[in-house]
């Protein structure tokens, strides 16, 4: 009786821990396809933001910035000559009016 | 007796049954586990175990305030698999239609498994091959590179159909900017074949580290508008302009014009592609005239206000070799000679120079490479003393049987800038960012280089750059009108380049602003006309853009 009891005892003891060996795989496999998913997700924002970095630097093109200020603000080139450095006066009066 | 013999053949006949049928299995599992073990285990192995190899995103190359001079963008490429095509037929039809030089590789390929249609596509074709609703066209994403910076192609470069640098800074940086690839063994999930079991890193790669440049974005862009401008006002074959720091070697801009847009090279013409400024060499003319001036000086041969006699004539003999000049002058202090460009007055004082002179022109740099961290920089060339005919001495004086870079002449006017003290040009910011960069020792004395910055502000005030003139700043500089060589192997008085070098000064500010343009339509015209106001523009808006006020 004794025998039989420990062969069954014996028996279910390893076929739980069989058990809990895939569980425990299984639950390896899935954290591990998260995070693949997750991995992936990265991937993807980093693809959308080299895209949209490439579309703001399209968006600061410098000639064409130029060419609308000259064309559509009718603005035209900068010489010493027609800039102005303010005294601490003036500056300051300025800065009162504000 | 009958019934019991009948059961023991039906009996045998089962066992020979099962016997017959666990014998084909063991047959069978003896041919795939033993006999065929290599040819099965290799395919279990490639369907589930696969060695990967990645290549890390190419680092991007920035100006001196980390805006990006060339990043990264996806390009799409097109491909067949030619040995299993759904419709050969109607693919054929298209693409010999559309792309021809892919359908003469299919014909030749066609038992290949993978063929690129055309890498790189325009918009216009993505939407084209999109459209044509083929199954067997297939498309694939490839890393390239995009260059925001308008001007900034011939010092930035370009990579090649693999991203890899074929010149500029993507060239002489690709191990840098590329890193090195990592490899890693994965078990794949069979299923899905998205997801892995296992990863493991059998090399580990080093991504690519980014390079800055010392260029300032928005001032190259500023030079080079400029440029552009002067060379289509005056329609010129070419022109070229370099703004040095000469306090530590920073090179802040570097335009050539015409130039090649890096966003499309489909079709590059490879003239346009270089960048002049470091990889020709030109002979300069008088613009060169400060250096045996700073050599006459040293040596004791001359001072600045002995009177030389400059025959009132555009054209004389100097020991019977015929000089010409620009302009006749009389008598003239020798510094009055440097500021009003005389060949005749510069030829009679170095002269007294003779051979001295060669080391003199060895000092300052010219024919021997800079040491930038550029492909293809030239070294130029000097004339020796032992080649020298009788002419030489006097070609040397006014700055021919010399030639040399832009960048080596902005080197040179540095050295003046720095009061002796040579300047070593870069054009990365490494390390040793925004530390001075000097090479060690002065090369000439303070007292003599005082002269010669005197006389070159005089040349601006009084002299052939009176238009350079900017009020309240120190603008000091020399201009040079020379003749290009011709087919004939003759100096032809109707090609000439136009140089203009300058030093621009207020407050511990210092700029070494060089520029030239070569072979304009109209005749009888000088450096002063050309050179000079193109370097006063470019000035004024540096001079803003710096808010030096």
């Amino acid at each position: 009786m004794k025998k039989n009891y420990f062969f069954l005892i014996f028996l279910s003891t390893n076929i739980a821990l069989v058990f809990f060996h895939i569980y425990k795989q299984s639950v390896i496999i899935k954290l591990s396809y998260e995070k693949q998913r997750k991995e992936q997700t990265i991937e993807d924002y980093i693809q959308e933001k080299k895209e949209l970095e490439q579309i703001m630097e399209q968006l600061k093109n410098r000639a064409g910035i130029k060419a609308f200020a000259n064309n559509q603000l009718s603005m035209h080139k900068a010489r010493l000559s027609d800039i102005h450095c303010l005294d601490a006066k003036e500056e300051h009066a300025i800065s009162h009016c504000s | 007796m009958q019934s019991h013999t009948v059961h023991k053949i039906r009996i045998v006949m089962v066992f020979l049954g099962f016997m017959g049928v666990y014998s084909i299995a063991l047959i069978n599992l003896f041919i795939i586990q033993i006999k065929n073990n290599k040819f099965f285990s290799a395919m279990g192995q490639s369907q589930y175990n696969v060695t990967v190899t990645q290549y890390p995103p190419r680092a991007f190359i920035y100006d001196r305030h980390g805006q990006p001079l060339a990043m990264n963008k996806d390009s799409i490429a097109a491909f067949i698999t030619p040995n299993n095509l759904t419709n050969p037929i109607a693919l054929k039809k298209f693409l010999k239609k559309n792309f021809p030089q892919a359908y003469e590789r299919l014909l030749e390929h066609q038992q290949d498994h993978f063929m690129y249609i055309k890498r790189r596509l325009t918009p216009a074709e993505i939407s084209q091959l999109e459209q044509v609703d083929l199954e067997d066209i297939q498309f694939i994403k490839e890393p390239s590179r995009y260059y925001p910076l308008e001007g900034s192609g011939p010092i930035v470069g370009i990579t090649d159909i693999d991203n890899q640098g074929l010149f500029g800074i993507e060239l002489q940086y690709n191990e840098q900017l590329s890193g090195s690839p990592s490899t890693y063994y994965v078990e794949k999930e069979g299923r899905s074949n998205h997801c892995y079991f296992k990863k493991e890193t059998k090399v580990q790669g080093t991504t690519g580290t980014p390079v800055t440049l010392t260029i300032d974005g928005m001032l190259q862009f500023l030079v080079y508008e400029e440029l552009k401008e002067a060379v289509h006002h005056w329609k010129a074959r070419e022109g070229s302009v370099i703004i040095l720091d000469p306090t530590n070697g920073d090179i802040l801009a570097m335009a050539n014009y015409p130039d090649f847009d890096p966003n499309s090279t489909t079709e590059l013409d490879l003239e346009k592609t270089k960048n002049k400024i470091i990889t020709e060499v030109y002979e300069f003319g008088s613009v060169m005239k400060t250096f045996p001036a700073i050599a006459a000086l040293e040596e004791g041969a001359v001072t600045p206000e002995e009177i030389i006699d400059c025959e009132n004539s555009k054209s004389t003999y100097v020991d019977g070799i015929k000089v010409n000049t620009w302009k006749g002058h009389g008598l003239l202090p020798y510094e009055k000679v440097i500021e009003l460009s005389n060949n005749i007055g510069t030829a009679k004082v170095t002269k007294r120079l003779g051979p001295v002179l060669y080391d003199h022109l060895k000092r300052f740099g010219f024919g021997e490479k800079t040491g930038i961290e550029f492909p293809g920089e030239q070294k130029g060339f000097i004339n020796h003393p032992r080649n020298w005919s009788k002419q030489s001495l006097y070609s040397l004086s006014f700055g021919y049987e010399l030639n040399a870079t832009l960048l080596q002449l902005a080197c040179a006017y540095g050295m003046i800038a720095n009061y002796g003290k040579p300047v070593r040009p870069r054009l990365t910011l490494g390390c040793n960012n925004g530390s001075p960069n000097h090479m060690s020792g002065t090369r000439y004395s303070s007292t003599i280089m005082n002269i010669i910055n005197n006389i070159l502000a005089k040349t601006v005030t009084e002299g052939t750059a009176r238009r350079a003139h900017i009020q309240n700043y120190s603008i000091r500089g020399k201009t040079g009108t020379a003749n290009l060589i011709g087919l004939d192997g003759k100096y032809n008085p109707d090609r000439n380049i136009f140089t203009f070098a300058c030093i621009v000064e207020k407050n511990g500010y210092i700029r070494v602003i060089v520029n030239f343009i070569k072979e304009i339509e109209q005749k009888d015209i000088y450096a002063s006309s050309v050179a000079v106001p193109l370097s006063e523009s470019i000035a004024h808006k540096m001079l803003i853009h710096d808010k030096v006020l």
